[in-house]
């Protein structure tokens, strides 16, 4: 008895400092914005006055990169249109900035689109970010060879394929600003990456980078919770464009009936998301 | 085993509360290993973090050199005032502050800028970027609500055409003037009034509204069947600017009203 007594207790006590190490050293860390709309400042009005600001988003990415080395950086769209900071600048300032801060990979907002295509272009072939955007069709267009269906990023040894996702622009950007662009469904086009991703690429974890919203805007619109229950192989969908603040993100079951994380981090830069994984 | 008179239990023999004990802090451990688990092929945790004065400091400097970079010629273009507002101005459904300013500023300007009749105006909660500060309004503020490239145009359009667009409203409201009332169950229109008087089928409305709704904007297809386009060339932001500057030039403040132009029962 005395030998279970101990056994009991080493055991417990593996378990515990088990638990310490991997609670404490996470595999990775992603950080993720999304629709922060050109808000380099803090917000001087409304119901989040006085939070949000670029350079206290970048001191923040900053301190997380310091005590963790592999930190992936998201955002989720809309990083354009919202303050004179576009108006004035047409862009270049938001991208020079996402560079700065090392963001990894971008998907697509439809604001991305307001000053036409050809801008848009000129603008990402300076960005040292992947842009992704899985369900149109960019031949022939500026952006082809500019945007990208999904990446894979190497982060901690792990394989973390990141495909993107954006609404139908019908009804949110001019005809003229989205000449040639072929929209293709989201759901089947993103079921079909993801399983590239997962089978044939071995990744590790499959996230979908969208800009649909949390919740559709009308009914011809897909949401991000309908994608989780209606995805397979997606494993994380970090979203934008409903500006929807979730004080933390839902679990919705897929079509294999395993769950599937959504998070959003609301509008303006006021909130950085942060999930810690722990393979 | 021996237990002292406290109860206090030493030695490390044999001992019921002590095996206990143990089998506690186990399944305890082993619970705190599996929360978080849920059915996700991974552990996780999340959280968000608020971009408060907490952040300011140490500054990247990266980020610091672009941003030291622009901000003047911003501020040399930007922070000029234009006026000041008695209170703050949000914007949302069905009507606020904000967005009855704005809507109404568009008829006005527009019934300046043409000969003929306006009967109404229309614009879109989703041009309404910000909030209007309480105090102080710079150029600064009125480019962060009204950021879009958006033009001012009149539109003819028919009694018909009207009933549909405020038909398509019931589902999902846009900001009207202050002169259209509607009273809205469920999603279904009970009261469509133009000046207190119902919609006429027969009739040619003119209606100020933006060119972005006419290309298929926010869905609404009544405006398609415009009859006559009448292109103002003038951004809605510069209509708010003239009327903050008439505001201004009057010795008033901006500040606006509720007036229940559009009721959800």
């Amino acid at each position: 008895m005395k030998r279970i007594n101990r056994i009991l207790a080493v055991t417990s006590f593996l378990i515990l400092i088990f638990n310490l190490t991997v609670t404490s050293a996470q595999d990775l860390v992603i950080l993720h914005t999304n629709d922060t709309h050109s808000n380099i400042e803090s917000l001087v009005s409304g119901r989040n006055k006085g939070y949000g600001g670029v350079q206290r988003r970048a001191n923040y990415i900053d301190s997380v990169r310091k005590m963790h080395p592999d930190v992936l950086l998201l955002d989720a769209g809309d990083y354009n249109q919202g303050t004179p900071y576009y108006t004035l600048f047409r862009g270049e300032v938001e991208v020079k900035l996402n560079n700065a801060m090392g963001y990894d990979v971008i998907s697509l907002g439809n604001h991305e689109f307001d000053n036409g295509v050809q801008e848009l272009a000129e603008r990402l072939k300076k960005a040292e970010y992947t842009t992704v955007c899985a369900n149109y069709n960019f031949k022939n267009t500026p952006l082809e060879g500019l945007v990208k269906p999904y990446t894979i990023i190497n982060k901690g040894g792990k394989k973390i394929g990141i495909l993107g996702l954006l609404l139908d622009l019908d009804g949110y950007v001019n005809r003229k600003n989205r000449e040639n662009l072929i929209f293709r469904k989201p759901v089947e086009t993103a079921n079909k990456i993801a399983r590239i991703l997962r089978q044939r690429e071995k990744c590790d974890l499959v996230i979908a980078l969208t800009h649909i919203g949390f919740d559709a805007d009308n009914e011809r619109q897909l949401s991000d919770q309908t994608l989780a229950k209606y995805s397979k192989n997606i494993d994380i969908i970090i979203g934008g464009h409903s500006h929807t603040f979730l004080e933390k993100p839902v679990v919705i079951k897929n079509r294999h009936g395993k769950g599937v994380i959504v998070n959003q981090a609301g509008t303006a830069g006021v909130f950085v998301g942060r999930l810690d994984i722990n393979f | 085993m021996v237990r002292e008179p406290d109860g206090k239990i030493c030695g490390n023999g044999l001992n019921i509360d002590n095996m206990k004990r143990l089998f506690t802090l186990l399944i305890l451990t082993c619970l705190i290993s599996t929360t978080n688990a849920q059915q996700v092929r991974f552990k996780w945790k999340a959280k968000r973090v608020l971009m408060d004065s907490t952040w300011n400091k140490p500054e990247e400097p990266r980020v610091k050199a672009i941003i030291d970079y622009y901000k003047p010629e911003m501020d040399r273009l930007m922070q000029q005032k234009v006026g000041e507002s008695a209170r703050e101005m949000r914007s949302g459904r069905p009507e606020s502050l904000l967005s009855n300013f704005a809507v109404d500023a568009i008829l006005d300007y527009s019934r300046k800028q043409t000969d003929k009749e306006v009967h109404f105006s229309l614009t879109n909660f989703g041009g309404i970027r910000s909030t209007l500060p309480a105090g102080d309004v710079r150029r600064y503020d009125i480019f962060s609500i009204f950021p879009f490239e958006n033009y001012l145009v009149v539109i003819d359009l028919r009694g018909s055409s009207v009933k549909k667009l405020f038909n398509t409203l019931a589902k999902r409201v846009e900001a009207l003037s202050g002169n259209v009332k509607l009273v809205i169950e469920g999603e279904n229109l009970t009261q469509a009034l133009i000046d207190g008087v119902q919609v006429d089928e027969s009739k040619i409305y003119r209606v100020a509204t933006l060119d972005f709704l006419l290309d298929g904007g926010d869905n609404m297809s009544a405006l398609s069947e415009a009859l006559l386009v009448e292109q103002t060339g003038v951004l809605i932001r510069d209509a708010i600017f003239a009327k903050i500057e008439e505001l201004t030039a009057g010795g008033n403040k901006i500040d606006y009203k509720l007036d229940g132009r559009v009721l959800i029962k």
